[in-house]
Parts: C-alpha cells; structure tokens; sequence
C-alpha cells in the first residue's frame, strides 16, 4: 500500500487524524530518514544498476548487431550484384549469412529484444509528443522486428529443423495444407525462372515464338538462330542455372516437409508425394535440371549446321524441344494440383482422404469412399434445392470436388477404390432384382453413370442418387460380407480331408476375416469337435523384429479377442512370426490360412493381392506348415467386385501399391455367390529320367494353363510317404511310360487316397504311354482334359 | 504537533522507499527471467520461448512503473516533511509538496 500525499498530507494539514494515528505506531530514529528526506532523491540502488545494465547493452550491443548484420549485407550485395541475381534472393542470403555469423538460427532475437529495451527505457519517463511518438515506433518497431525474426530464424533452420517447426501442432489437414503451400511456393518460383527464360528467348531470338519441333525447318531455323547469338544463351542459362541452385535449399525443405508429413500420417513417403501431394521435390530437381541440360544440348548441336546432322540426333533435337515443353506444361500441371489442396472447398475432405490413406480393409475403405462421395453429392443437392440460380455452377463445383476425391483416394494402399465401386454397381444393376425395386436399381445406374463422368442426367437427379451412394454400398458390402461368412461356415464344417481344422491362422487385416473367424469358429467349437478340441486362431506377423508396421496385427488381434454380440466369451487369440507358428502345430493337425484379398483372378490358378507380411511373404510361411502339418489350405475371402479378368496384366496395381501389397496363389476364394477351388495334381511318372522329364514338362505346361497346382512325387511305389502325398491332392495321375522300369510292382495303393477338397472329389487316373508313341502332348492332354473337366 | 507530523511522514517514507526497493527488485528479476529465456530460444532456437521472453520482459514494466509512481509519492511526501519543518504553514506546506513533480522532471527542471 503506498502513502500518498493525497491520503497524509490534509489530514496533517488539518491535524491528527485516524490517517494519521495509523502511522505513529512505532518510533524508531528519525535523523536518518530525516536526512535522506532534505537531500535531493536519487534512484534506488537496484533500479540504478538494472538501468546502468541496459544502458550498457544499448550502447554496445545495438550498434554493435547492426553492423553485424549490414556488413555482410553489403558485401553479399556487390558480389551477387556481379551476377545480376534477385534482391530478394540476396537479401534473405545476405541475413541468413548475418544470423549464421551469431549463436545461432536466433541470433536476431536481440534486435527484438532490444527494441523493447528501448521501449521500456522511453516507458518509464513519458514527457514530450516526440518523445511519444519515439517510444511508440520503438515499440511498434520492436514488434517487427520480433516477427521479422522469428520469420529469419525459422528460415536458417535445418531442412529437418524447419518441417518438424512448421508443422508442430498442426492438424492433419493444416499439415498438408502448410506442404502443399511451400510446394507451390517452389513451383511458382520454377515457374517464373522457366518464363524468364522463355520470355529472354522469345524477346532474342524471333524464331523461338513459333518454334514447332514437328517442323524441320523451323527447327533448323530456331538452331541457326541460336549460333548467332549463342553469347546470349549462354547467359540466360547461367542465371537460370544458378537460380536452380539458389532453390537447392527449398527443395530440401519440402523433401523434409514430405518426410516429415508421412510419418505424421502414417503413410510411405511415396505414397504422400505420389497420390497426395501429387508432386515429387527428386523429380521436380531432377526436370529443372533436364531444362537447363536440354538448351545446352542445343546450344552444342547449333554450332554445326542442322542439315549437316545425322538424323538420329536431328530426332533428338527435336525431341529435346518437345521434352522442354512437357516440362513447362508439367510445372503448371503441379502448381494446379496444389491450388486444389488449398482450395477451401476440398479442405474438409483432406483428413477423411488421410483415414482412407491409413485404412487396411478394402470393403472398409470403399464403404468410406462412398460415404465421401455422398457427402460432396449431398451438400451440392441442398445448395441446389435452395439456390435455383446457382444450380449449373454449384453441380460443376461439386464435379470438380468429386474429380479431387478421386485423384487422391488413391493414397489408399490397396486397390483403386473408384474402380472398386463403379464394379460394386456394376454388379448391383446386373444383380437379379430380389425386392423387385425398380427405384433402387435406378439409383444404381444414374450413380454408375455419374461416377464414370458421363452428364447423361439431370444434376439434381445426378446429386440426389450420388447422396444416397453411402447406404447403398453400406447394405450391398453387408450383404455380400454376410454371404461370404456363411460360406466360410460351411468350409470350416467341411474340414480338410472330413477332419477340421485345428488351427486358423490369418494375417492383415480383414473385416470380413474377422467377421468369419468369430462366427466359423463358434460353430466348429460348439458343434463339431464338441469341446473336445478347441479351434486355435493365429494372427501372423511379420518375422523381422523391426518392421513398423503392426497396426494391420494388431487391430486384428484385438477385434478378434474383445467379445461381440451372440459370442460373449472372448476368442483365444494368438499371434507372432512364423517361427512361433510352427512352434504351435500339433502333429496330424490341419491347418486352415483364412486371407482377406484386395482383388482376385482365376485366369492363370486362383491369385489374389494380399498385403505383405514385412518383407517375406505368406508363400514361405505356407510352405513350411505345409511340411509339418498333415493338412494345410490357403482359402482366401474376397467379395465378386474385386474380381480382376486378369490381374497380373494390370500393371497399375502393382505400380502404385508395390510397397504394400503381393500376390499369393491360394487354393480356394469364397466369394458371395460360389467358392473357386485349385486343384493340385499330383503326378507320379515312372519312366526312364529323360522321358520322366519331357512327360512333367508337358504337364506342367499344361496345369499352368487350366491354373492348377502341380507337385511332382517320385513314383516309387515303395515310398510310404507318397500315400499322404495323394491323400493331400485333388487329382492324382499316375504316368507310365513303357517299357516298364525292372522291379515295378503294381501300384494298389492307388485306391486308398481318402482326401476330400473343398467343392471337389477326389479323381485318380493312370496313362501308360509307349516310348515310341506318336504324340505324347496329345495322350497326356486328352487325358488331363478327362481327369480335370468334373469339379 | 509539528513533531508528530513528521513523524507519521518519516514512517510514511520509510514504508514508501521499502516498497519502491521491493518493486524495482521484482521487476529486475522478471526483467532478467526474461532476458535469459531469450538468451535460451535463442540457443535453442525456439519461436516460442523467444517470444515468451520478449513478453515476460514486457511484464516487467508493469512493477518498474508501480515503483515509479510510489517514488514520486515518496518524494512529494519529503518535500512536504521539509516544509513543514522548515515552518511553513501546513497547508502552504501542502500546496508547495502538490507543485513538487519530482527529480528529473520537467517541473524541477524549470
């Protein structure tokens, strides 16, 4: 509480008071303060030398740090002036070199400090306007030049430094938003170099403006021009070439901003730069670099005549023209694709785009495209309703919306989910009508229509079935997802060879696996084995103790393991690498790999597109149980949309997903509507070695053909171990080739086989083909054809 | 009475200078946190922290200026000590403390 004169000073001017009385508590020596009080008032000790502190580091600092900063201003200016490079350019060099010389990336924040030290020195004695209007531009100057630091000390940060700070604390679209904005930023910045030099060609050499480099004479024309003022080029190319290594430090940047964006995401870097970003900062250096490459090439061949040329390299000049244009035309190309990333509009589907991104189930992932689509189509169906006038533009806005959902959905690691769903329609429409719902099935083609780009119907019609897209595929997926379970129900019944399965093992994730393993194996627990023996489910990892990517393991384990509606005690679930699986078989047992699949094919045997375990593979995994088990089957499940006519001709596939995804030949797909079984053929030839050979030729040419599996035994009857071989394959065939080999003895073991396949009887043949035979690719194929025809 | 009056200003005065002591410190030590804060993002070279510092600096005005204003009320209250007890009236002695701006002011400089 401070005494004032205003409180004290009446009430002794007009005697004692209780003001007063307050005070006179406590007497104590009076003389000192009595002095202290006739003597002129000096600053407080403290206050002195918190004043004599700053003063000091005004006086000496300040002056001090400017010159610091505008000597190598100076200098940087008189040499890169030589150069004839951009202010701007020099400037931010010139202040980065300047912070450099300090402590560090912050070295400016003593100008912000100090200004506010000035401030706070005017602040305590305000007096005259001027001296106001100092503190006020002290203050305000401080202020710039906080923010002008700050700007410069995150400019001087490490590439690394500078993502990691740049996107601190954002949300995942702001994150995306922020990359995409400096990736235009160096587009534009390229691009401006490109028109540069372009606009000096053009304005220089009059044949560059209608340069075709389809037309040989103009081509001819554009290189003589370019002799005569080759001094010229030579000039333009180095500013632009040394405006590509001024941009060295950006592209770096965004190679750490695309770095640090995917492990923000969750997603492979190449994915991000891909589908997301749709921009690649190795490629983009590594055009600009062609550019500049490409007119030097140019500039070489223009010092001889272009008649005088061989043809291959006039091609190659002309065909370097052409690739400068592709070039220019690409970086525009670019600066678009990030002009729709900032685009307000398309905002709100950036972090649905991600989840999809980050996604493991292909049925999960298109349900949640749909909905996407369906939600764009509904926003445009109420602003039309309600905005008549502007019907035509919001349509084409929301098309333009939707043309981006596409193009970037397919940061999705599995199959492309536009595809996915113009082929769920497909097979809606063509469906048999069961509800007899005409309205429904309408809704179906209008959306086929419109998700193919046609404008065959009115928008508002267009919007209004695309809005209903969502629940449409919501209760086809379930339909089909509900089939597929029963199916697999019935497979687990089956067992392999009549006996079931002891062990399931699955891997990745699978909405629709899991959705069969909970209810498969309830029913085999409960009914078959009679807690006898309890079915056993495996989750498969990956064997390299490193590998990062679980998530897929470890959402499965704990979906399959928390307890759900009609199954309230929880599943026995196990999971590890291969090595523990092993570790878990019991001798005799069957084992049953149950797959999701990304899409499938049964041209060439039963394949389907399954994502990888780490960086092995399900095949190594299947051989080896099958070396210890007594039965093992590899049955994928995979709704008929993902079915492919041929999937190792679609090299798109694997072109955007190699990363992430692999092809495994599986011995039965249970789809919604039938369950697709390989047959393996078993086939035992007895015959000398070089007729052994040309017989398991032919054959297998042939099952490589039809797509059957085919395992080739010795053929020694006396071997036991061939029983279990037949009892394991579908279709066994026995091939003699006379004259017999010595010692044959009939094989009646034949008959024995007992093993039953999924969907197949099992089928034995015998041929004896003579060594002198005409054709034996005839006989053998003849029979094949017999053998293999009945399912 | 003349005695007692300034009595009760000594103890007034004493209470004032103990008071302006302690504000000055704790804008000192605000003003230092401060400084070494951003002396710290400057290493470190943290925005945040940068400005965080900036501000705490900026802080440090508001106990600098309280300290000022008690110093001022200090002095006048001398002035109207030494008046009094150099015999004026106590209301011109009052009146000639209220004139009374300061050292170093613009008042006293005239």
């Amino acid at each position: 509480m401070t005494h004032t004169l205003d409180e004290i000073g009446p009430v002794i001017a007009n005697g004692a008071g209780p003001g007063a009385s307050s005070l006179v508590d406590r007497r104590d020596d009076t003389f000192a303060t009595a002095l202290a009080n006739d003597l002129p008032v000096e600053p407080d000790p403290v206050e002195a030398r918190f004043w004599s502190f700053y003063s000091l580091f005004l006086l000496v600092w300040w002056p001090l740090a400017l010159l610091m900063r505008i000597k190598p201003l100076l200098a940087t200016r008189r040499v890169d002036a030589r150069h004839r490079v951009f202010w701007r350019t020099t400037l931010y060099r010139a202040i980065r070199r300047a912070v450099s010389m300090g402590d560090g990336a912050s070295g400016t924040w003593f100008l912000g400090v100090t200004s506010i030290y000035i401030g706070v020195l005017f602040a305590v004695h305000p007096g005259d306007w001027w001296l106001a209007l100092a503190i006020a531009g002290g203050v305000l100057g401080g202020i710039f030049t906080i923010a002008a630091a700050g700007y410069t000390a995150l400019r001087v940060q490490t590439p690394a430094r500078f993502a990691e700070t740049l996107l601190d604390g954002r949300s995942m679209p702001e994150a995306i938003r922020v990359t995409a904005f400096l990736v235009r930023e160096l587009c534009l910045a390229s691009l401006a170099n490109l028109r540069a030099l372009h606009d000096r060609l053009q304005r220089e050499l009059p044949e560059f403006e209608d340069v075709d480099s389809r037309n040989t004479a103009k081509v001819e024309a554009l290189l003589d021009g370019i002799a005569e003022k080759r001094a010229m080029l030579d000039v333009a190319l180095s500013a632009y070439t040394r405006s590509l290594l001024l941009q060295t430090i950006q592209v770096e940047r965004v190679q750490a901003l695309k770095r640090a964006l995917a492990s923000r995401l969750g997603l492979p870097r190449r994915r991000v730069c891909d589908h997301l970003l749709q921009f690649s900062p190795a490629l983009f250096a590594s055009r600009m670099r062609k550019y500049a490459e490409n007119w030097q090439t140019l500039a070489h061949a223009a010092s001889r005549r272009y008649a005088n040329l061989d043809r291959p390299l006039r091609r190659r000049i002309e065909g370097l023209l052409r690739q400068n244009e592709r070039i220019h035309a690409k970086l525009e190309t670019r600066v678009a694709a990030q002009d729709e990333l900032l685009d307000e509009t398309n905002t709100p589907l950036l972090a649905p785009i991600c989840r999809i991104a980050a996604m493991h189930s292909s049925s999960g992932s298109i349900l949640r495209y749909a909905w996407l689509v369906a939600a764009v189509a509904g926003a445009a169906r109420n602003v039309m309703k309600n905005d008549a006038a502007s019907r035509r533009a919001t349509f084409e806005r929301a098309i333009a919306t939707l043309r981006f959902l596409r193009r970037k959905h397919r940061a999705y690691p599995g199959i492309e989910l536009h595809d996915s769903l113009l082929r769920i329609c497909d097979r809606a429409i063509g469906a048999p009508d069961r509800d007899d719902d005409d309205v429904r099935r309408r809704k179906w083609e209008v959306a086929r229509l419109a998700l193919a780009g046609s404008d065959e119907h009115e928008p508002q019609e267009t919007v209004g079935c695309l809005s209903e897209l969502g629940l449409l595929v919501e209760g086809y997926v379930a339909k089909c997802r509900g089939e597929i379970v029963a199916r697999v129900v019935d497979v687990m019944r089956a067992g392999h060879d009549e006996r079931p399965f002891g062990l399931v093992v699955t891997t990745g994730y699978s909405k629709t696996v899991r959705q069969a393993i909970r209810e498969s194996i309830g029913v085999v627990r409960d009914s078959e084995v009679g807690g006898e023996r309890e079915t056993r489910v495996f989750v498969l990892t990956s064997d390299d103790p490193r590998e990062e990517e679980e998530i897929d393991t470890r959402q499965m384990v704990f979906e399959l393991a928390e307890p759900h509606a009609g199954r309230p005690v929880p599943l026995a679930v196990g999971t590890g690498p291969s090595h523990v699986l092993a570790s878990l078989l019991r001798p005799g047992e069957h084992v049953l790999f149950l797959i999701g699949a990304e899409c499938w094919s049964d041209t060439l045997g039963l394949r389907v597109v399954h994502p990888r375990i780490g960086h092995g593979s399900l095949d190594s995994v299947v051989r080896e149980v099958r070396a210890r088990a007594s039965g093992c089957r590899v049955v994928a499940l995979a709704e008929n949309y993902k079915h492919r006519e041929d999937l190792l001709a679609e090299a798109t596939v694997f072109r955007h997903h190699l990363d992430r995804l692999v092809v495994h030949e599986v011995d039965a797909i249970v789809t919604e509507d039938e369950v697709l079984a390989t047959r393996r053929l078993l086939l035992a030839v007895l015959a000398e070695p070089s007729a052994r050979d040309r017989v398991t030729a032919l054959v297998r040419e042939f099952t490589a053909w039809r797509g059957i599996a085919l395992d080739v035994a010795g053929g020694d009857e006396d071997d036991d171990s061939l029983r279990d071989l037949v009892a394991r394959h579908d279709v066994f065939l026995q091939v003699i080739v006379e004259p017999r080999p010595r010692g044959r003895r009939r094989m009646d073991w034949l008959a024995r086989g007992q093993g039953v396949a999924i969907g197949m009887g099992k089928r034995h043949a015998r041929i004896d083909l003579r060594e002198d035979h005409d054709d034996w690719r005839v006989a053998l194929g003849a029979a094949l054809a017999k053998l293999i025809a009945v399912p | 009475m003349a005695g007692d009056a300034c009595e009760v200003l000594e103890r007034a005065i004493r209470a004032n200078r103990a008071q302006v002591a302690a504000l000055t410190a704790g804008a000192a030590i605000l003003a230092l946190v401060g400084v070494g804060i951003d002396l710290w993002a400057m290493l470190r070279g943290s925005l945040l922290a940068g400005l965080g510092g900036a501000a705490l600096v900026g802080v440090a005005l508001v106990p600098l200026r309280m300290a000022q204003r008690t110093r001022r009320e200090t002095d006048k209250l001398a002035v109207f000590s030494a008046a009094l007890r150099a015999g004026l009236d106590p209301q011109r002695a009052l009146e000639v403390a209220r004139a009374f701006a300061g050292p170093g002011t613009e008042s006293t400089r005239r």
